[in-house]
């Protein structure tokens, strides 16, 4: 209870209010614009944190990127080009609504069950997160070793390219993470002889050429954006009660599926909108009708992308294990910010968590005001050329990365960062499995290694402690699963 | 066409033997079982490992793409490193000739290059480069290069 009081005294002051809505304001204008990413707001949202208090830091990307996967709606409705990811799975469901001539009616559901589904997300952290950290409390080295393993390899899983692609892609980011002198016996590693990269491989400036420059560079061969014809809209809110009261069982399903695909390392806000869209035609008494601008789906799918957002914040906050790839961001920010995640962020950090839990509902509640004017203004977002925007982003991802690290190599970083990050993408290597594999590296390589200096270097002990012989069990499944479905289903042809 | 995926083995098997060649090399801990050596093997291994699955059972790429990675010509290519180019020749030059400099002729060139008009790119990159500056420097206290030219705030 008083943790309750005195984690709202430190949401509800001028800094954390002002970050909230300017953070909401960015976020919404990001996600509108095709071809920048929830992800990527992030990213270039990261140096500013450095600057800010560690609750408005957090509050920051909680806002921004809360709105971003909501205003990824807007042009996936009004043009057929998703603004993030996140809403390419029913683009041409809210579309479908537009050339019928009620995008409001699209508009208006992405922006309600947005707003739902992150205030259900919000929730089910509240009450998970606590019962988890008291289980995480045991955890030693060798357990948060498992999980470490385990949380990159579902990353590898649940990739959307084949897994050994995305396996490669892992081991590459884990690779990239032992650059430099931040190991056991402190000696440089794979440094090449440049005093530069002794103090390792800034994450952030990485993430931002991964996410932003990798994105500069396709724009430079895609073709240019179609703009949005003027238009105004109707009431856009009007329906969404009705709405509410028809579908709350698929509305609660979505949510369901979004927290818990959220939750799964590698898999975010993109992939539980895909499968909360699958499931939701699965279980329609009339998916004959998804497609021609039916509501169902699109309750459903939008319901699940935002609470995917809270539910990537799960394994984050517990673990350090990073739900989402901007929760892999967001973990960067915390650890800057001595907010370090882990059970003991519970019990010795309470009011700060508690607050977090306050952003978020402030945020999903106020993405309903600000939705709307965004929706209302949207014709002038969407008509600002691709030139300025993509121009801009190159500055700022120079800048901010030299901001975090003060060093002009971070430039290099960025632009290294950025051809790889491009490199990957298009040869079908999982850029959240690299990205997961560069974040999580040294919490998997110290776990590793004070295990065994431990034990003296015996083996046993990761397999005979009760929690680590079940973490390995599922760790070594994970591995092998991709392999045995093969296996399984060639064996099932044969006998066919 | 699977040739990209026969490069990408090549390539990932040539430095997970390398990674692990190196990291045979790095120095105990006196005294210790492990070291620094360890996790870089283990990864080495491992991408090795993937690089050679990759090399002999390379997916074919849909029609689609292959046309795609055709259609890459040379201009092309150029265009797309050229964010790349712009940043590193920005490194280079950042110090010596300052942000306010190095931010207007970045922005500017990939303005252009997307195909911005002159005057309007030029606008842009003079605008751009006093609010990113105003914001970084002034109000963040980022202490950017000054170079041969700055702003009175």
């Amino acid at each position: 209870m008083e943790n309750i009081i005195l984690s709202l005294q430190t949401v509800a002051t001028l800094e954390v209010m002002m970050v909230i809505v300017l953070s909401s304001a960015y976020g919404m204008l990001v996600g509108c614009i095709p071809g920048l990413s929830a992800t990527m707001a992030t990213a270039l949202l990261v140096p500013i944190t450095f600057y800010l208090s560690p609750v408005a830091a957090i509050a920051s990307i909680i806002s921004a990127s809360a709105m971003a996967i909501f205003s990824g709606d807007i042009p996936g409705t009004l043009l057929r080009i998703p603004g993030t990811p996140a809403s390419a799975a029913y683009m041409e469901e809210a579309n479908a609504f537009t050339r019928r001539g009620e995008p409001e009616t699209a508009l208006g559901t992405g922006l309600w069950f947005s707003a739902l589904g992150g205030i259900f997300g919000t929730v089910i952290l509240v009450l998970v997160a606590p019962l988890l950290a008291s289980i995480a409390l045991q955890f030693s080295s060798y357990e948060y070793f498992w999980l470490g393993c385990l949380g990159l390899l579902c990353a590898t899983l649940v990739s959307n390219g084949p897994p050994i692609k995305a396996f490669a892609a892992l081991m590459f980011g884990l690779l990239v993470s032992t650059v430099g002198m931040n190991n056991a016996a402190g000696v440089p590693r794979f440094t090449f002889g440049s005093y530069e990269l002794y103090s390792g491989i800034d994450v952030v400036s990485a993430l931002v050429g991964v996410f932003a420059v990798a994105e500069v560079m396709r724009a430079m061969t895609a073709p240019d954006t179609p703009a949005a014809s003027r238009r105004r809209f109707g009431s856009i809110l009007g329906k969404q009660w009705a709405l509410t009261l028809r579908y709350k069982k698929q509305m609660l399903r979505g949510n369901l599926v979004g927290v818990m695909i959220g939750a799964l390392p590698g898999a975010g806000a993109d992939m539980a909108a895909w499968v909360a869209y699958a499931t939701s035609k699965r279980f329609s008494r009339t998916p004959e009708k998804f497609g021609t601008g039916h509501s169902e789906g699109l309750v459903e799918a939008s319901s699940a992308n935002n609470s995917a957002l809270a539910g990537g914040w799960v394994p984050s906050l517990l673990f350090g294990i990073p739900g989402d790839t901007i929760t892999a961001i967001a973990i960067g920010v915390l650890y800057m910010k001595g907010l370090n995640p882990g059970p003991t962020l519970f019990t010795e950090n309470a009011a700060s968590l508690y607050s977090l839990y306050w952003v978020f509902l402030i945020a999903n509640i106020i993405m309903v005001p600000l939705g709307l004017l965004m929706i209302r203004s949207t014709t002038y977002v969407l008509s600002v050329p691709r030139w300025t925007i993509m121009s801009t982003v190159l500055l700022c991802s120079a800048v901010g990365a030299y901001a975090v690290s003060n060093s002009l190599f971070s430039i290099v970083v960025v632009a290294a960062f950025g051809a790889i990050g491009y490199a990957l993408d298009k040869y079908g290597y999982s850029v959240a499995a690299f990205v997961l594999g560069l974040v999580m590296g040294p919490m998997v390589e110290q776990n590793l290694v004070t295990s065994l200096i431990k034990s003296g270097g015996d083996v046993t002990p990761f397999f005979t402690r009760p929690t680590s012989a079940v973490l390995a069990c599922l760790t070594i499944a994970a591995l092998l699963a991709p392999s045995l479905l093969r296996l399984l289903r060639k064996h099932r042809r044969v006998a066919v | 066409m699977t040739l990209p995926d026969r490069i990408g083995g090549v390539v990932l098997l040539t430095l997970g033997v390398a990674v692990v060649i190196a990291s045979l090399g790095l120095p105990a801990i006196p005294g210790q079982p492990v070291g620094p050596a360890i996790f870089p093997s283990v990864l080495g291994v491992a991408l090795g490992l993937s690089g050679l699955i990759i090399f002999v059972k390379p997916e074919r790429q849909p029609a689609q793409e292959t046309q795609q990675l055709e259609a890459l010509s040379v201009i092309g290519t150029l265009r797309l490193l050229s964010p790349v180019a712009v940043l590193i020749l920005g490194y280079l030059i950042m110090e010596s000739l300052g942000f306010l400099v190095t931010g207007f002729l970045i922005v500017l060139v990939i303005s252009l290059l997307l195909r911005g008009s002159v005057v309007g790119s030029l606008l842009l990159s003079a605008v751009m480069t006093v609010v990113i500056y105003t914001i970084f420097a002034s109000l963040l206290r980022v202490p950017l290069p000054a170079g041969i030219l700055s702003l009175p705030w």
